[in-house]
């Protein structure tokens, strides 16, 4: 089956959270097969544009495609979402977890899901609820890194866990993104993560305000995306 | 649904397992409690520490069957309100496969501590004081059956069952409309309202509608009563027709029958339904995270 060009398509997304915009009119289309960074300060709407995809949120104005489908049940089976908290329930231990992903995601592969752990060092027998939020951290990209979804999408992944922690994540995802997929990366910590970018998009105030492949904005700023991060958000 | 209801299982069963074994340890209690005090057919005062264990074990049985209620509503309001929430909402299943599953697992717990507590009661009177429980059972059994009351029993069961059934729905839906009206937390209780007045007007209409279509169903015999034949057969209609809140349609009973208003009953399925599928509606498309 041949896929589409673009896995996800945005057009005029608007959302609005009382009187204040969270979103305004946002344009964006992801290609397969690439890794994309939405660079922004905190609150500009990178959250917000997440939950949208992952269908946890609803939009006031605009279409939101993945795969062709608006976000449902469908696009939950074909996206691998990794929130900025802690999602498991409490009373799990790491067992349980995995167990839940290989019932609901016939995508999940328990093979990259035991590989993960070891790289991790996490036991299976871990209970969720006495995991350091770095560990917590491994053990939710774990399992969403263990699935061979269509589109990844990864909000803050290296936000809060101390420099060794981060480094493991960081290796993990490049190591295990799958190379027909498609991943969406939002971040602030824009140098420890640039070199993973195919293309980036810079938000703010809801708003892309400047977006294109990665390479190419170094090479016509003359600067790495990290300092140009800082010239725009600075 | 299964396979979620599989982990709603998993997620509950340490608490309600305690809260049973709870139960059962404290109308253990009570009932040696009791024996002891009784000796032949003297009864002698409980000493005041006595009162206290008493009070104390009547509070842990109230308590179990009280914490089992909020339990179950804690667990349907925490996915709403709770970072647990991104994981019940990002699989890939409908609104109507969580609530379903959650209702179900629900009721099976409500089930299995009422069931457990009456069996083993039964059972502990009999190893106390040498009843013949199982004789017990089967001449309540023959008196049901002498007297024609499984058709009224077996009804009045499945009422029962229909409404909790409607009840914790409306429950739910009452929280999941405060969460996507309201949103916030702090006011999170606001759902307690809103389920007051959805269930004063549901037994509203349902009475009214019942007063609009004067005609019964019984459901030992599945047949059709008029208001007419219960003045006429019974002669005190006004007192034995009754409105039972939002209770499946207003309902007349006597030992020999258990008779529903038809207009009452159609309203109170197709209001059940409806809340089922309004609070999957919400969930699945209107709630944000």
């Amino acid at each position: 089956m041949e896929l589409a060009n673009n896995i996800v398509e945005i057009n005029n997304l608007t959302k609005r959270y009382g009187n204040k915009t969270a979103l305004n009119k946002l344009n964006l289309n992801i290609q397969n097969g690439k890794i994309i960074g939405i660079l922004g300060p905190n609150g500009s709407g990178k959250t917000t544009l997440i939950k949208i995809l992952a269908g946890i949120l609803r939009q006031t104005k605009g279409e939101v495609i993945i795969d062709g489908y608006s976000p449902g049940i469908y696009t939950k089976s074909i996206v691998s979402y990794l929130p900025d908290r802690n999602f498991l329930y409490n009373w799990m231990n790491i067992q349980d977890a995995i167990d839940m992903f290989k019932d609901f995601y016939t995508d999940f592969d328990e093979g990259k899901a035991d590989e993960l752990l070891k790289f991790m060092k996490l036991d299976r027998d871990m209970k969720v609820d006495g995991l350091s939020k770095g560990m917590k951290e491994k053990l939710n990209l774990t399992l969403v890194l263990s699935r061979k979804a269509r589109l990844y999408i990864l909000d803050e992944p290296i936000a809060g866990v101390d420099p060794v922690a981060r480094d493991q994540i960081l290796d993990a995802i490049i190591n295990n993104y799958e190379e027909n997929s498609t991943m969406l990366i939002t971040t602030h910590l824009v140098r420890d993560m640039e070199k993973m970018f195919d293309e980036v998009a810079f938000i703010s105030e809801g708003e892309i305000i400047l977006e294109g492949n990665a390479d190419k904005l170094r090479e016509e700023k003359s600067m790495q995306i990290d300092d140009l991060y800082k010239e725009i958000f600075g | 649904m299964l396979k979620y209801m599989k982990y709603e299982l998993k997620g509950t069963y340490r608490f309600m397992l305690a809260i049973i074994l709870a139960a059962l340890f404290a109308t253990s209690s009570l009932q040696l409690y009791g024996k002891n005090l009784t000796n032949g057919n003297n009864l002698s005062e409980p000493s005041v520490f006595g009162g206290i264990f008493i009070g104390l074990m009547i509070f842990v049985v109230f308590g179990a069957f009280i914490a089992t209620i909020f339990y179950l509503i804690g667990n349907f309001r925490k996915d709403l309100y709770e970072d647990r929430g991104y994981l019940t909402f990002t699989l890939p299943i409908s609104g109507s496969q969580i609530l379903g599953a959650k209702t179900i697992i629900a009721l099976m717990w409500a089930a299995l501590l009422v069931f457990s507590f009456i069996t083993y009661n039964f059972l502990l009177v009999g190893v106390l004081y040498g009843e013949d429980v199982i004789n017990v059972i089967v001449e309540g059994l023959r008196f049901i059956a002498n007297n024609n009351l499984n058709g009224v029993i077996i009804a009045g069961f499945l009422v029962a069952i229909f409404s909790v059934i409607t009840t914790l729905l409306l429950i739910y839906f009452s929280i999941a409309l405060s969460r996507v009206s309201i949103g916030n937390k702090k006011i999170g209780g606001v759902w307690v309202v809103i389920f007051l007045i959805l269930n004063s007007l549901i037994a509203y209409f349902s009475i009214r509608i019942g007063d609009l279509i004067p005609y019964y169903i019984d459901l030992t015999n599945f047949s059709i009563i008029s208001e007419s034949d219960f003045m006429r057969y019974f002669g005190y209609i006004e007192s034995q027709v009754m409105g039972h809140g939002y209770n499946p349609g207003m309902v007349v009973s006597s030992s020999e029958m258990i008779a529903f208003n038809i207009g009452s009953l159609i309203f109170n399925v197709l209001t059940t339904v409806g809340i089922f599928l309004g609070t999957s509606y919400i969930i699945e498309k209107k709630v944000d995270l």
